[in-house]
């Protein structure tokens, strides 16, 4: 089973995500600032780090700098900062995913997953007929979409609209253009119905829908697909 | 009375009379002045008569000398040495005409000495006259004698009529005075009125002529008529009879007098409809020509103007006070060339307008200085400082006051800076501090869930502190979230943004929600994209919390009414409107609702933090919008305005 570092100055915040992550099978190690942090990296096999932003002696950025030196493993971000800015900042330094506090175990978990599974995945055939963006692979042939590795079960008409997507990622389309491209007829005042069609397509490919990762909303504007995180 | 001011007949004989009247005021008066000094009210009727013949022979002995003097191409540039009276005895001899004075006789003498007679010596005559003239320093004497009681016996006739008749004269005169005044008043009382109503009426062409065009052309017309009466009178006084040549000229005196009378009235029905000043050419005239005088001058004053706005401060100044100095210098030159040569009053004169010129350009060059580092600190750099090295005195200070007061403006703000920023900060840290021991309560409470508890009242409990903890963990980003936005520390980044689309995709987001609580959203969005200048992700919060009360106040099993609203022509905002029906009763007004941390319901049961709408309403004002709140009984109604793109 993979092994997990959690990295927090906070003790009872790590001592309640072992005992859950444990629960779930995963092996813990555990370090309360970023100092430790690489020295259980150096001394032990980890498969992914959950690392605190904010820590004594060196902190979660300094951190992920000089594991970035040497390790390509999945590190998700533990913040109490919400601002976009250091989220930003997080995931251009290497972080793969961001957790803000108060966090949600389950979600944690669900993180925790699906990284590790896109890390693990073996490079699947990229064909003709399949479209690749992060952790979702389309493939037109068979109808069928996986995330990380899983099948998602989508309706026809949330298949066309992410498909529409994935094949022009970071393209803004707009509820009319979306309706469309996958009705085939004009929207006559229904255009609504695709914000309803992306809210649940969001629910099925996303970890937390209410922050994803794939399927971004540019508000007045419409949607668009990002390349993933 | 008044019929008689507008009957036109009773004007017409009015002006008829007073006409006539005028004539006969003339030729009374006339009469009357030119023999008063005849002596007509202070002589008997022979002295009187005798008087009148012996004025006629003195003009005939003048009318005599210088015919003879005509007829000999006069004698004043002839040189006659001491013949004077030889030549003036040959040239009498030669051409004087009896014929032409019947009834008269003459003597003439030089310096007493007798020349040419018409009559012999010793003949006695009735009256006579004679007139005495200077001819190269030569005296001549013409005397013209009568035998009768005067020359003409016809004139003479009239004369004694005329006497004898002067008293009705004096009284015809002044009746006649009298009356053409009481005419005149008449006609120019009664001037426009007509018999069917009481209004005043024109002629339509004639009482249109401008007044003083109209007396012009009148007295052009009066000045040719009299001209010719003159004329005639004189040409006919010696050959016609003197009642014909009165009675003509009596005549055109008074066709005269009838047109000055038209041209009153016609003043008079001018003046009566308040029209006489307005309508007349020169008035109209003088008012065009002030006119063009009024543009000029407002024309010249706008070029000055521009040329003073467009020189430099200093030279605002400095461009009066040259043209004073050269006006002081000039002066001084003028009297100094008036008194005599340059010395040294005039150098005085030059020193003390150097001196002052010096001194405003001095003044001209610090206020300048002042002036700019005013603006300057105005502009936003308080802190600048103006060079007052040679400043002196109250401006020295006034500059110094105005630098000491731009600093204390510049602390002032610095000060209310740093304290938003750090009451910011503190909510930040505060908020940052709350959520680490939260997530052990969310953590710890979570596993708890999780394990086999004793008894159900502690999986209640379990159940309380969770939701508890959620609430706080909503309260604590949302007073981060609330403190940015009321201190404008949020990063707004206005794009064009469709505000249909927006609405469509908020709803389409909560449309689960929605659903569970079996709410139906009745969308009304026009046809046309509708533009707004917003930021995208501040608007999803606005519009997120929208929704987000409407999910948690909201009367099940109702209807959400969510309208998007746009009047080009009102105030360029588009609106989106949000009214839904209110589960618990609104028992508080639409302001206090905006306050921070109050909630529909007091009782504080439900999840939220009641800063939702204050940060929405912060939001909307912070990207150029506004927001309104408003309660009608159960109906909950917000307004979010966005200005068009």
């Amino acid at each position: 089973m993979a092994t997990i570092l959690i990295c927090d100055d906070e003790k009872d915040i790590v001592s309640a995500l072992d005992i859950y992550l444990s629960s779930e099978g995963y092996n813990i190690l555990r370090a309360y600032n970023g100092a430790e942090a690489l020295e259980k990296i150096e001394n032990n096999n980890v498969d992914l780090i959950l690392l605190d932003v904010m820590m004594p002696v060196l902190d979660g950025i300094q951190t992920i700098m000089k594991i970035r030196e040497n390790h390509d493993m999945p590190v998700i971000f533990l913040s109490a900062k919400s601002e976009d800015t250091d989220k930003i900042l997080g995931l251009n330094l290497g972080a793969d995913d961001y957790v803000t506090k108060p966090f949600n175990m389950v979600e944690v978990a669900a993180r925790v997953r699906s990284n590790l599974r896109r890390f693990r995945m073996t490079e699947p055939k990229q064909s003709e007929d399949t479209i690749i963006i992060g952790g979702i692979s389309l493939n037109d042939r068979s109808k069928q979409v996986t995330v990380d590795g899983d099948y998602v079960e989508l309706t026809p008409k949330e298949y066309e609209i992410l498909k529409l997507l994935m094949e022009n990622p970071g393209r803004v389309f707009s509820n009319k253009e979306v309706y469309k491209a996958v009705w085939g007829e004009n929207p006559n005042g229904y255009e609504g119905t695709v914000s309803v069609h992306i809210r649940h397509l969001r629910e099925k490919i996303e970890v937390n829908p209410a922050d994803p990762r794939y399927i971004q909303a540019v508000w007045g504007r419409g949607y668009r697909l990002e390349r993933g995180r | 009375m008044e019929r008689l001011f507008k009957s036109t007949a009773a004007k017409f004989i009015g002006l008829i009379i007073a006409s006539v009247l005028a004539s006969v005021i003339v030729f009374t008066t006339g009469i009357i002045v030119l023999f008063s000094e005849e002596g007509l009210y202070s002589v008997s009727r022979d002295q009187f008569v005798r008087g009148y013949a012996e004025s006629m022979l003195f003009n005939y002995s003048i009318k005599a000398l210088n015919s003879v003097e005509e007829t000999n191409s006069g004698w004043d540039d002839l040189v006659f040495q001491d013949d004077t009276a030889k030549r003036i005895e040959k040239d009498w001899k030669q051409s004087f005409d009896k014929d032409e004075f019947p009834g008269c006789d003459f003597l003439v003498t030089v310096n007493g000495k007798k020349i040419y007679s018409t009559f012999k010596d010793g003949k006695t005559f009735a009256i006579s006259s004679d007139s005495t003239h200077s001819v190269n320093g030569d005296e001549v004497v013409v005397t013209a004698y009568s035998d009768k009681d005067g020359p003409d016996a016809a004139d003479i006739q009239l004369v004694r009529e005329v006497y004898d008749h002067r008293n009705a004269l004096i009284v015809i005169d002044f009746a006649s005075v009298a009356a053409f005044i009481a005419l005149v008043i008449f006609l120019m009382f009664g001037a426009g009125k007509r018999p069917e109503d009481d209004l005043i009426h024109d002629r339509v062409l004639i009482d249109h002529i401008p007044a003083d065009l109209y007396g012009f052309i009148v007295a052009m017309v009066d000045g040719c008529i009299l001209a010719a009466g003159i004329a005639l009178f004189e040409a006919g006084i010696d050959s016609m009879a003197i009642k014909t040549v009165v009675l003509v000229c009596g005549g055109l005196g008074a066709i005269c007098t009838a047109f000055l009378l038209v041209w009153m009235m016609g003043c008079a029905i001018q003046i009566k409809q308040k029209r006489f000043w307005s309508d007349m050419l020169v008035v109209r005239f003088v008012k065009f020509v002030l006119r063009i005088l009024k543009k000029l001058g407002s024309l010249i004053l706008g070029f000055f103007q521009k040329v003073s706005e467009s020189l430099p401060a200093l030279w605002k100044i400095m461009v009066p006070a040259l043209i004073t100095y050269g006006l002081i210098l000039i002066s001084g030159i003028i009297c100094v060339n008036s008194f005599g040569s340059l010395d040294s009053g005039f150098f005085m004169l030059f020193v003390l307008a150097s001196g002052m010129l010096f001194l405003t350009w001095y003044l001209a060059y610090y206020m300048k200085e002042i002036d700019e580092g005013t603006q300057r600190i105005l502009g936003g750099d308080p802190t600048f400082e103006i060079n007052t090295e040679f400043m002196r005195g109250p401006l020295k200070r006034h500059a110094e006051d105005l630098g000491s007061m731009g600093r204390a403006v510049d602390a002032a703000v610095n000060e209310r800076m740093k304290s938003e920023r750090l009451k910011t900060e503190l909510i930040t840290n505060v908020s940052h501090d709350i959520k680490t021991p939260l997530t052990s309560i969310i953590n710890y409470t979570d596993l708890l869930a999780a394990e086999e508890l004793g008894s159900e009242n502690a999986r209640e409990y379990v159940e309380i502190i969770s939701r508890n903890a959620q609430r706080l963990k909503k309260l604590a980003v949302d007073v981060v979230d609330a403190s940015k936005a009321s201190t404008g520390n949020v990063d707004i980044k206005l794009t064009d943004c469709c505000l249909g689309m927006m609405v469509e995709q908020v709803v389409g987001e909560y449309s689960d929600r929605l659903a569970e609580k079996n709410l139906t959203s009745v969308m009304n969005i026009p046809e046309d994209d509708i533009l707004v200048s917003a930021d995208g992700r501040q608007s999803w919060r606005i519009f997120d919390n929208m929704l987000g009360n409407i999910y948690k106040y909201a009367q099940e099993n109702t209807r959400v009414y969510i309208d998007v609203i746009c009047d080009k022509n009102s105030d360029n905002m588009a609106y989106v409107c949000f009214r839904n029906i209110s589960a618990a009763e609104l028992n508080i007004s639409a302001d206090e609702l905006m306050e921070r941390f109050v909630r529909g319901d007091s009782s504080r049961n439900t999840e939220g933090s009641g800063l939702g709408l204050s940060i929405a309403s912060n939001l909307a004002k912070l990207q150029g919008g506004k927001m309104d709140v408003s309660i009608d009984g159960d109906l909950f109604k917000v307004k979010i305005g966005f200005r068009l793109a």
